[in-house]
């Protein structure tokens, strides 16, 4: 009976509202908290606290030693680690041992010195940690053991300790973003879930309290009562959303149940196209660019703060009664247009502001509501996603979201895939100090294949990728400084050089090979040029510029010549109908040709001299 | 002997030469006045090299040597290897160091006999820096400061450490270094002491801001006082008081 009761409310809280909770689901809630400490988790941390008591006790006690062997190169002890030895070789050992070297490195963290025997056994940990399967420290190598890597390995893992108990102890316990409860109606395994963000909890009260004090009653006159309200408003990419929502649902309408009792959505054109990011920004960052685009931006965001101000203003009645103000606005500047200007309607401390506690979409009136219903529905979830959550020590834990929300899973990508991904994109935007960090830091070498093979038949290394954007400065990153092999073939057989698209990236692989010398690898093999150096370059770049100009001035000149023999043979000719047509055609010609290419106006040039010469022919005979 | 001089407009001498007892290397296109005065001291007893490190001119925050050795980082050139391997003596090794801390100078601090170094610094380095430069290299930091080369100055004479360096510090230094340490300035109150000057057994040069007490600390501390001058204390002591009296 009970398990029927419970299977019913289970399938039937995708229905129910925070605001008008059912009276016998209400009473059998329970809050339940999963932030009560468990013993355990941290033994590491505990372990070196106990020990920093240890060793204050001790150097409490030592002062008296320290003020005694003050003489100049008798001194035998360490006071990093609190160690006195009796000679200064039993000094000079232990200067050399890990535990001194994990001390000074603890030091230098701000971190107290560790006692001997507590080192010892934060190494015996770490070494079952790394034998066992349970180790969760993707910085630990099981194939790395030499003493030096444990004293990093056993320092990155404190560190990371002490960083979880800093959080936990200035942080509130709350890290989920909801009230959990449970309920005697729905199976043991499950929970009610309802975001804490509507209800805050003042002191002296408990979340079960807030949210039964906030229930509207049923025989409620919404005369008399005005009913509660909420604003939430969305801006983002020059796209507003702003709407006053009734906490009572409209009962009639099943598939569109909010009642806005205010809403207005405006969009004005402030983000650039392709290269994204506000015009404000871009300006902030590089100085203002002066183009008609950018200043339309300019003046559309100017005009959108001034609307959605406006806009804050006349609702300011309803602000003002508003038991929640969810804002959703990314970065400061979209945050100031709506909180915290001068005679703001909403005061930049004020306690209703929250943010929305889930990723949204582009803001809408649509999207409005779709947030307005996620945050009031209350959701049933298993207790196990919180569970582990808490069992797993990371610095920071986010409670997975509704599993009923997520329509398709995302697919697991390899580490490789993963790779791949991140090197595009280094490769792609051409950035070579963060790809050569990023290869180093994951191990990778500069010939990483990449993942997934038959998405990259034709790039299938960086430095194909590279050769074949024509990016011509990420080209010789890799093979100098990364030392890329260049003879790497992809799918279709060709190397990196074949798929290089324009003469710089060329250049990039005779320069390389001038670099790197001969010997590095063999460069028949890869298809690169002969090398070459930059002189060199710069010498043929400016030949070419030279034989161009030349080029260009002797076309001229023979066009000009040219023209001076037609006038020279048609005027004496007497002929003067013929001479001034040619004359005219001449000039009709030199604009002509100024647009045509060398071949084409070598070609019309000697059609001109043939006419010429005709012409000449001409008026001899008629002599 | 302790001279004061100036690199172009600047008073952090440590910045742009290193000295050891076998070499010194200065970095190029400093005024006349700068070679001259290290030439006045050096010229004929050891050879200064004048070069850059990776087309850098802060040879004296890059590089660390002794008499043994010199350690160079990765991004010196080949070229620049070459040099400096023509003008030193053969008795020198040169090494190329692969480090993540590049600036070996600031990591480092060293004499003929030991070395202090970062505490970070890779484990392949420190056993480099034991081979080539021939020295006991602790990991350590100075009153605080990881970049004990920055904070330290040393020879085999003596040292001079950051001025807030904590008594109970120096004496462990002391004896680990097994020289005389003490805490003082230089250039006119900087903490920088590694690179404010450079020293070797024979010469220190510091900035042209330091002030009489600090080089008379400078002075007695790396025992630079002319061997002649103590004479003139010691044994003639009582011939001069006669001569006075």
């Amino acid at each position: 009976m009970m398990v029927n009761a419970g299977s019913n409310i289970a399938s039937r809280t995708s229905l129910f509202y925070v605001y008008s909770l059912p009276e016998t689901l209400l009473s059998s809630l329970e809050p339940i908290s999963f932030e009560i400490a468990d013993s355990g988790s941290e033994p590491v941390a505990s372990n070196s606290l106990e020990s920093l008591t240890q060793a204050n006790a001790s150097s409490a006690s030592d002062p008296s030693t320290v003020s005694s062997e003050s003489t100049m190169g008798s001194v035998t002890q360490c006071n990093t680690c609190n160690y006195s030895g009796t000679s200064p070789d039993d000094q000079r050992g232990h200067y050399k041992s890990d535990y001194h070297k994990f001390n000074v490195k603890r030091k230098v963290l701000g971190l107290t010195a560790v006692g001997l025997p507590t080192f010892e056994s934060m190494l015996e940990e770490l070494d079952d940690s790394i034998s066992g399967s349970g180790s969760s420290d993707s910085e630990t190598d099981p194939l790395s053991d030499s003493a030096a890597d444990k004293v990093s390995n056993l320092l990155a893992r404190t560190t990371l300790d002490t960083i979880l108990e800093d959080a936990d102890d200035d942080a509130q316990p709350v890290r989920s973003p909801f009230h959990i409860f449970q309920s005697n109606l729905l199976s043991p395994e499950d929970v009610l879930v309802i975001y804490s963000a509507l209800f805050p909890v003042p002191e002296k009260s408990t979340p079960l309290e807030v949210i039964k004090g906030r229930q509207l009653a049923p025989g409620r006159n919404a005369e008399t009562t005005p009913t509660p309200v909420s604003a939430i408003f969305m801006l983002g990419g020059g796209h507003f959303a702003g709407a006053i929502i009734s906490h009572a649902l409209n009962p009639q309408n099943r598939t569109d149940p909010v009642v806005f009792v205010e809403h207005k959505t405006f969009h004005r054109y402030t983000t650039r196209r392709k290269q994204g990011g506000a015009q404000s920004a871009s300006d902030n960052a590089h100085g203002k660019a002066h183009s008609a685009g950018s200043n339309l931006r300019r003046y559309n965001e100017a005009a959108l703060e001034k609307e959605v101000r406006e806009l804050l203003d006349q609702w300011k009645s309803y602000i003002d009664r508003a038991e929640n103000i969810f804002i959703r606005a990314n970065g400061r500047q979209n945050r100031k247009i709506l909180v915290g200007y001068e005679g703001a309607v909403i005061g930049s401390k004020d306690k209703r502001v929250k943010g929305i506690p889930f990723t949204t979409r582009r803001a809408t009136g649509s999207e409005v509501k779709r947030v307005w219903l996620e945050l009031t529905r209350p959701k049933v979830m298993k207790k196990d996603a919180f569970a582990p959550a808490k069992s797993m020590s990371k610095p920071k834990e986010t409670v997975p979201s509704t599993p009923i929300k997520e329509p398709e899973p995302v697919k697991e990508l390899s580490p490789e895939e993963l790779h791949t991904s991140q090197i595009v994109a280094f490769v792609k935007k051409s950035r070579t100090n963060p790809l050569s960090t990023y290869l180093e830091s994951n191990h990778l070498s500069s010939d990483f294949r990449f993942e997934p093979a038959d998405q990259y038949h034709h790039t299938p290394t960086a430095l194909h990728l590279a050769a074949s954007l024509s990016l011509a400065r990420m080209v010789g990153f890799l093979v100098v400084t990364l030392s890329a092999n260049p003879t790497l073939r992809n799918d279709e057989g060709r190397t990196a050089w074949e798929l290089s698209g324009d003469r710089a990236t060329r250049d990039a692989f005779r320069l390389a090979r001038a670099e790197l010398g001969e010997q590095k690898w063999n460069w028949t093999e890869s298809g690169v040029n002969s090398a070459i150096t930059k002189d060199e370059i710069v010498a043929r770049d400016t030949r070419e510029k030279e034989n161009a100009a030349r080029e260009r001035a002797e076309a001229v000149k023979k066009l000009e010549r040219g023209e001076l023999a037609v006038k020279q043979n048609a005027v004496p000719s007497g002929a003067r109908k013929l001479a001034s047509s040619i004359v005219t055609s001449v000039g009709q010609e030199q604009q002509l040709l100024s647009g045509l290419s060398p071949e084409a106006r070598m070609r019309i040039e000697r059609e001109r001299r043939a006419r010429a010469v005709e012409a000449r022919l001409k008026a001899q005979q008629q002599k | 002997m302790a001279v004061r001089a100036q690199f172009e407009n600047s008073n952090e001498i440590g910045v742009f030469a290193t000295l050891t007892n076998s070499y010194s290397l200065v970095s190029v296109g400093a005024s006349e006045n700068f070679y001259s005065v290290l030439e006045a001291e050096l010229g004929d007893v050891i050879p200064i090299c004048h070069t850059t490190i990776g087309g850098t001119r802060i040879v004296g925050r890059l590089t660390a040597g002794n008499r043994r050795g010199l350690l160079v980082p990765g991004t010196t050139t080949d070229q620049e290897l070459q040099h400096l391997r023509n003008s030193l003596p053969d008795s020198v090794r040169i090494q190329r160091v692969e480090e993540r801390l590049s600036a070996l100078g600031n990591v480092i601090c060293c004499n003929d006999y030991v070395a202090l170094v970062h505490p970070d610094i890779e484990r392949e380095t420190e056993e480099l820096i034991s081979d080539v430069l021939g020295v006991e290299v602790f990991r350590q930091t100075i009153a605080d400061n990881v970049l004990v080369g920055s904070y330290c100055a040393l020879s085999n004479q003596g040292g001079l450490v950051h001025p807030k360096t904590s008594i109970q510090d120096q004496d462990e230094l002391s004896s680990l270094l097994q020289v005389p340490l003490v805490a003082g300035s230089i250039n006119r109150g900087s903490p920088v002491v590694g690179a404010g000057m450079i020293v070797n057994d024979w010469l220190a040069v510091t900035g042209l801001d330091t002030t009489a007490p600090e080089l008379s600390v400078v002075e007695s501390i790396f025992k630079l006082q002319d061997a002649h001058q103590g004479a003139i204390v010691g044994s003639m002591r009582d011939t001069l008081i006669e001569t006075y009296t």
